[in-house]
């Protein structure tokens, strides 16, 4: 699926991180987003899963604009954040069973996807006891089960082991044959040039 | 909230002692502040969940309707704070000698048009609050002017409802509540999506 974005504009108390942004993806690419801290990277991110607003522009996923109003026009991706977004009171299996419920994904096959994810063991902890890697395993995990065509990935790597970050590739792999478009923030440029197409290293306004 | 409610509850019949008569002039106001109280109690602790590890991100990203978070916030809320009501206000009744001798489904009618007045005004400032840093300090200075008009209703209701004065006397402060309820509810509803954005 398409991704637009088109003269995007932010600013933080009339501090601007973003002046007339603009950013053009086709199907199944793969972007790597890098830049100095503050330089708008979750910002992006953020502003294109609609989780923050935007001063000015527009952003196109395949021919809807994303507009607050319409959340349909979010069904489409997902944002794996470096922050938990999830809820800590709950094991990992009963958030699964909750995002999925949120994407209309009625039969969900969580219990094979803990196991690809190697978490099968700690499906019944409560997230909050979740160590960092194991909480980067579920997020990846929720993006396996809602198979958006977007992937909006935050710091995927941070936090997870070998094993992890080798998981975390080879979904990346499954997820190119299948033509996702994956933007991926990551302050690793070496990892970020060996595993996409392209990198736009972002600077601060 | 139950426990918070009855311990004022506890301090108004202590501090209170005056004759029955006078007792039940206040009563009114003093049980409107007492459900004011206990429902900051509540709105307090409403998105304490979501502002853990940013598990609002969770919904806010999702193809969902972010007014429908709202309604059910406001409902969870009401349904809370009532039963807290339930439970405080016979030891309310009892601790400060008041008779019971009026119409029990007015006075049912009077608690949930007032409590979901407070209650849809106070889920939209707790939206509102939600990614500040003072919030507990927030919500209560936000909530306290916002919902005055519902307090000074509320008692207006229950005053007359206390008196044994016929409802066509006070039906115009039980429309206040109800169009509080009605009107934040909805307007609530309608501006949610905008006040979990980031």
């Amino acid at each position: 699926m398409n991704l637009q974005v088109t003269n995007l504009s932010k600013s933080f108390y009339h501090s601007p991180v973003f002046q007339s942004f603009s950013l053009k993806m086709e199907s199944g690419e793969k972007i790597g987003l890098s830049g100095p801290n503050g330089s708008g990277k979750t910002t992006l991110l953020k502003m294109i899963s609609g989780i923050m607003s935007i001063d000015s522009g527009k952003i196109r996923i395949g021919e809807n604009d994303v507009n607050p109003d319409e959340p349909d026009t979010r069904k489409n991706l997902y944002y794996l954040g470096h922050s938990v977004g999830l809820y800590p009171g709950l094991t990992g299996y009963e958030n699964l069973t909750f995002i999925s419920g949120l994407y209309g994904k009625m039969n969900p096959n969580i219990s094979n996807v803990l196991i690809k994810v190697r978490l099968d063991s700690a499906h019944d902890k409560l997230v909050k006891f979740y160590s960092q890697g194991m909480l980067q395993r579920l997020k990846l995990a929720t993006a396996i089960i809602l198979d958006p065509d977007i992937l909006l990935l935050d710091e995927p790597l941070t936090g997870l082991d070998v094993d992890g970050i080798k998981l975390f590739e080879s979904v990346i792999v499954e997820w190119n044959e299948l033509r996702k478009t994956m933007i991926i923030v990551s302050h690793n440029s070496d990892w970020l040039r060996t595993n996409t197409d392209r990198i736009i290293e972002l600077k601060q306004c | 909230m139950f426990i918070f409610g009855l311990s004022i509850t506890l301090i108004f019949a202590l501090a209170f002692q005056v004759a029955p008569m006078l007792i039940r002039t206040f009563a009114p106001g003093l049980l409107w502040v007492v459900i004011l109280f206990t429902s900051v109690l509540g709105l307090n602790r409403l998105f304490s969940l979501e502002r853990e590890e940013h598990a609002m991100w969770s919904w806010t990203s999702a193809p969902v309707d972010r007014g429908t978070v709202y309604i059910s916030k406001v409902i969870s809320a009401l349904l809370f704070v009532l039963m807290s009501e339930i439970l405080f206000i016979v030891p309310f009744f009892i601790f400060l000698n008041l008779p019971a001798n009026f119409s029990f489904f007015q006075f049912a009618l009077i608690l949930f048009l007032g409590t979901g007045a407070i209650v849809s005004v106070g889920c939209l400032i707790s939206g509102i609050t939600l990614q500040a840093g003072l919030r507990d300090v927030l919500i209560p200075i936000l909530l306290f002017p916002s919902a005055s008009p519902v307090a000074i209703a509320a008692t207006k209701c229950t005053g007359s409802l206390f008196d044994q004065k016929p409802m066509t006397e006070w039906n115009f402060w039980l429309l206040i509540l109800g169009s509080f309820f009605v009107i934040f509810g909805m307007f609530g509803y309608l501006v949610f999506n905008r006040i979990v954005e980031e």
